[in-house]
C-alpha cells in the first residue's frame, strides 16, 4: 500500500500538472519544494484511475512574465526586499512518462495521461523506491527505455543513480546485481552506447 | 532420434546453389555440427539438407561500446552476459540434397519458402530418403551424423556401388581400412543371397591388395594394437578367400599361399613404374626399351624372357641367388641360353653388347644405374621354365583362375613383412593385373562370358591411377575397358588428387574421410551436386566418419562407419539366419 501511503496527503505534492505531451509530463513545482528536485527526481501523479510515474529529465526556472530585470543583490537581500519573489518564477519539471500505478501495482509502461492540475508527488523513501525500482522483488529498469527513446543521455542517467545512490548502494554494494539488471533494457534502447551508458551509471555510484 | 526438442531455426535466406543460412533458436550453437543431416518442413515439400558451416555474428557496436569502456572486466562479463542472446544472431549454413513431396524423393531443384522450419531428422525421413537396409541389395553402413545422438542406421546399396568402380579417400588413420573390410563383407554377404535365389547370377570375387595384411590378418588401430580379425581371416569367411603373400615366413606361419614373383612376367612399362622409386635415372629409363630389347633378342645375349636377370647379374647377384633353390635354377637357365658360366663375364659381355650398339653413353647408364635394381633380389622370386610351365602353374595364374571361375573364391595378396616395399607391391599388382586382363580379353576373344563379377581393391592407387602411371599400368586399362565387362575398381587412397582426372570421372561413388588439402577435396567432391557446398564438409570429419555421395546412397551424406566389431557381429548373425533358414529346408524335406 506504498503508493496509497504516498498520495494519502495532498499537502505532500511537491506541484501539479502543467502540460501533458506525447510521453512527457511538464510539471509545475511549488516553491517551497524547489530544492528537492533535481534531473533523476521520480515523480508520481495522483490521477484518477491510473497513477503516472516517471524520471525527471529536465528542469526549467522561468520567470512568470517573459523576463526577468537584473538585481545586482544576494539571495537574501532579494527575499528580504521581494518576499514574494518566488511567486514570479515557476520551476517547471519536464518528467517522462515511463511508468504507472494501477491499484497497488507498478508497471513500467505508460498508461492514461494525466489531466492538468493533477497533483505531482516526489518517490523518495526506501519503500517507495523499491516499489519503482524492484516492483518484483528484483531489479527492473524497463522504464529506461522510455527514458532513453525520449531524449535522454547517459548524463541523465548519471543524475538519476547519483540522487539515489545511497539507496542503490545499499541494496548492492559491488552493482552486480545492478549491471546485470540495466544491460537488458541499456541495449533494448540504445544498442550502441550500452557500454556508455554504464560506464556513467558506474561513475555516478562510485 | 535426439534429444533436441520443436524446430531447430528458421530458414530466412539463401539460394540452391549458395545454400540456405537458417537462424538457430537453440541457445547452444554448440550442438549443430558441420555435416549433420537435417530437414526444411517446406510449404509443399520436405527437404533434406547438410549443415555445411555455423556461425555466430554478433552486434560489433555494442560489443565494442562496452570493450571500449572504463567499465571493471568483471563487471563487464556480468553485463555481456545478461544480453549475450540479444548481441548474438547464431546461424547454419545449409546445402539442400534432396525433396520429396510423398512420392519418390529426389535431388532437391527448389528451395523451401521463406522463414520455414528447420527440424532434426527423424527415423522416418531417413526411411524416405535413403531407404531402409533389406539384408539384400541395402546394408546399413553407419549413423548419420545429426544435431543431436542418431539411433538411426544409413544403408548403402551394394548392388549399386559394385556394379562401377568406387573410391575410399581419406588421410592415413580416418578408417578406410575398417571401411574396406566392412564392404567386402557385405559383398560377399550380398553375393550369398543373391546366389541363393538366383542360381544364375554372375558370383562376386574379390580380390584385394592389402599392403598392411588388415584385411588378410588382423586390423589394428593406429597405435597398431589389434582390433579384431580381418575380413579374409575371419572363419566366417575362411571358404570365400584364398590369401596370398609374398612374405614366406609369414606363409608357413599363418598357412597363407606363397606369393613368388616370376620377373619374366615383368614388361618394360613395369619397370618403368618403380624403377624411379629405386632413385633409377630419366636418361636410363630412357633407353630401357633398348636395353630390354638387346638383353632379350642379341645374338649374344640371348635372354629372352630373363631379360631383368640381365640388368642386375653380376658376382655379386650370383653368390646371392645361390643361396636359393629358385635363384640356383635361373642361373642354370641363364647359362644354358648364353653358354656363360661366369656372372662376371656375363655382365662384362653385355656392357659391350650395349657399347657397340647404344655407345658409351647408354653403356656407362646402365653399368651406374643397374645396380639400384638389384633391390629385386630382396624380393621372393621364381622361375617357371617352359617344361614346367606343361605340368605347373603359377601363381599368379592360380589367383586368375580363382578370379574367373564360377567355383573359385575371392583373393587376398597380403604383403606381409613388405608391407612398406612399394615396388614389390606394384609388381604384383601389375602383374595380377595384367594377367587378368589378358585372361578375360582371351575369353571374349573365344565367344566366352566371364562369370564372374570382380571387384578389386587397390591401396595406394596412385602408384597405379596417378596422372604419370595411368596410361603404363594395367589397372588403367582395367578402368577404361573392364566395366563392361564385369570388372570393377575399388580405388583407395590418401591423396585422390594424385589419381589422374580420367580415373576419379570413373568413381560413380566415392566415401570420403577427412582431407585438408584443397586438391585432394576438389578430387574427392568431383562430380557431386553441391560440391562447393561440400567442401566445407571434409576438413571437418572426424575419425570414422564418413562422406558418402555417388550411386550407392540417394543422397550426399556423413556417416559414422559402424563399428568393425559390430559389423562383425552383423556378418555372423547373418550367416545364422541363412543357415537356420537351410536347416528348416532340409528339415521340411
Amino acid at each position: 500500500m506504498v503508493w496509497a501511503s504516498l498520495f494519502a496527503v495532498k499537502e505532500n505534492a511537491i506541484g501539479e500538472v502543467a502540460c501533458v505531451r506525447a510521453g512527457e509530463i511538464d510539471i509545475f513545482v511549488y516553491p517551497e519544494h524547489y530544492s528537492e528536485i533535481r534531473v533523476g527526481s521520480i515523480i508520481a501523479i495522483n490521477s484518477d484511475q491510473v497513477k503516472p510515474v516517471g524520471l525527471a529529465v529536465n528542469i526549467a526556472h522561468e520567470p512568470r512574465h517573459g523576463s526577468i530585470h537584473p538585481l545586482r543583490k544576494g539571495r537574501e537581500e532579494i527575499l528580504r526586499e521581494y518576499p514574494d519573489i518566488d511567486y514570479q518564477h515557476r520551476l517547471v519539471l519536464t518528467v517522462v512518462y515511463s511508468s504507472h500505478v494501477k491499484g497497488n501495482t507498478l508497471y513500467h509502461v505508460p498508461a492514461s495521461m494525466p489531466r492538468l492540475h493533477d497533483l505531482a508527488f516526489l518517490v523518495n523513501s526506501n519503500d517507495l523506491l523499491d516499489a519503482f525500482f524492484r516492483p518484483n522483488g528484483e531489479w527492473n529498469f524497463d522504464f529506461l527505455r522510455y527514458v532513453i527513446e525520449a531524449g535522454a543521455q547517459p548524463l541523465t542517467l548519471r543524475g538519476l543513480f547519483f540522487t539515489h545512490r545511497d539507496y542503490f548502494l545499499s541494496k548492492d554494494p559491488n552493482c552486480q546485481s545492478l549491471v546485470r539488471a540495466l544491460a537488458r533494457p541499456l541495449y533494448m534502447a540504445d544498442p550502441k552506447n550500452v557500454g556508455r551508458y554504464l560506464e556513467c551509471i558506474l561513475e555516478a555510484l562510485r | 532420434m535426439n534429444k533436441l526438442a520443436g524446430p531447430l531455426g528458421k530458414v530466412i535466406e539463401g539460394s540452391l546453389s549458395r545454400g540456405l543460412k537458417v537462424l538457430v533458436r537453440d541457445e547452444n550453437i554448440e550442438n549443430y555440427p558441420v555435416g549433420a543431416l537435417v530437414v526444411i518442413k517446406g510449404t509443399k515439400h520436405h527437404y533434406l539438407g547438410v549443415i555445411t558451416d555455423i556461425g555466430i555474428e554478433s552486434a560489433g557496436e555494442t560489443v565494442k561500446s562496452f570493450y571500449g569502456s572504463r567499465i571493471g572486466n568483471e563487471l563487464k562479463d556480468i553485463a555481456m552476459d545478461a544480453i549475450k542472446d540479444y548481441v548474438n544472431t547464431r546461424f547454419i549454413e545449409i546445402a539442400l540434397l534432396g525433396q520429396s513431396s510423398g512420392e519418390m524423393p529426389r535431388s532437391a531443384d527448389t528451395i523451401p519458402n521463406f522463414y520455414s522450419d528447420v527440424v532434426e531428422v527423424r527415423q522416418e525421413d531417413i526411411k524416405v530418403f535413403f531407404g531402409e537396409e533389406n539384408q539384400k541389395n541395402l546394408w546399413n553402413i553407419g549413423t548419420p551424423k545429426v544435431p543431436g545422438e542418431s539411433t538411426v542406421y544409413i544403408p548403402v546399396d551394394i548392388e549399386k556401388l559394385i556394379e562401377l568402380s568406387f573410391g575410399i579417400f581419406g588421410k592415413s588413420g580416418t578408417g578406410k581400412t575398417f571401411l574396406g573390410n566392412i564392404l567386402a563383407g557385405y559383398m560377399i554377404l550380398y553375393d550369398d543371397q543373391k546366389s541363393s535365389v538366383d542360381k544364375e547370377s554372375k558370383r562376386l570375387r574379390l580380390l584385394i591388395f592389402d599392403m598392411h595384411s588388415e584385411y588378410s590378418l588382423k586390423l589394428r588401430d593406429n597405435k597398431g594394437n589389434v582390433i579384431a580379425d580381418g575380413i579374409a581371416s575371419m572363419n566366417l569367411f575362411s571358404n570365400k578367400f584364398l590369401r596370398y603373400t609374398p612374405d614366406l615366413e609369414l606363409a608357413k606361419e599363418a598357412g597363407l599361399e606363397e606369393l613368388r614373383i616370376d620377373y619374366s612376367d615383368l614388361t618394360v612399362d613395369d619397370l618403368r613404374l618403380i624403377a624411379p622409386i629405386f632413385g633409377v635415372s630419366e636418361g636410363f629409363l630412357e633407353h630401357l626399351g633398348e636395353f630390354a630389347s638387346i638383353l632379350k633378342r642379341d645374338k649374344r645375349c640371348k635372354l629372352g624372357d630373363l631379360w631383368i636377370w640381365g640388368l642386375i647379374l653380376d658376382k655379386d647377384s650370383e653368390d646371392k641367388m645361390m643361396k636359393d633353390i629358385e635363384g640356383r635354377k635361373i642361373l642354370d637357365e641363364i647359362k644354358k641360353r648364353t653358354n656363360v658360366e661366369d656372372a662376371d663375364k656375363l655382365r662384362r659381355m653385355i656392357l659391350k653388347v650395349i657399347k657397340d650398339r647404344l655407345g658409351p653413353s647408354a653403356c656407362s647408364s646402365f653399368r651406374s644405374q643397374t645396380a639400384k635394381l638389384k633391390q629385386l633380389l630382396n624380393y621372393p622370386y621364381t622361375y617357371i621354365t617352359e617344361e614346367e610351365k606343361q605340368t605347373k602353374k603359377s601363381s599368379i595364374d592360380a589367383i586368375v583362375d580363382n578370379l574367373v571361375s564360377e567355383n573359385g573364391r575371392s583373393v587376398v595378396i597380403s604383403m606381409g613383412k613388405y608391407e612398406k616395399e612399394t615396388p614389390l607391391y606394384m609388381i604384383m599388382a601389375n602383374l595380377i593385373a595384367r594377367r587378368l586382363r589378358e585372361r578375360i580379353l582371351s575369353m571374349i576373344v573365344r565367344g566366352e562370358e566371364l562369370k564372374t563379377k570382380i571387384v578389386i581393391f587397390l591401396e595406394e592407387a596412385h602408384n597405379f591411377l596417378g596422372r604419370e602411371t595411368y596410361r603404363m599400368s594395367p589397372f588403367g586399362e582395367i578402368a577404361r575397358e573392364m566395366r563392361k565387362k564385369g570388372v570393377t575398381l575399388c580405388v583407395i587412397d590418401q591423396k585422390p588428387s594424385e589419381l589422374d582426372d580420367d580415373v576419379i570421372s570413373m568413381l560413380w561413388t566415392s566415401f570420403v574421410f577427412t582431407l585438408t588439402d584443397e586438391r585432394d577435396i576438389g578430387a574427392a567432391l568431383m562430380g557431386t551436386p553441391r560440391a562447393s557446398l561440400l567442401r566445407k564438409v571434409v576438413p571437418v570429419l572426424e575419425r570414422q566418419e564418413v562422406l558418402i555421395h555417388g550411386e550407392a546412397v540417394n543422397f550426399p551424406v556423413v556417416v559414422k562407419v559402424l563399428n568393425y566389431k559390430k559389423a562383425a557381429e552383423i556378418f555372423k548373425e547373418h550367416k545364422r539366419r541363412k543357415l537356420d533358414l537351410v536347416r528348416q529346408i532340409m528339415e521340411q524335406g
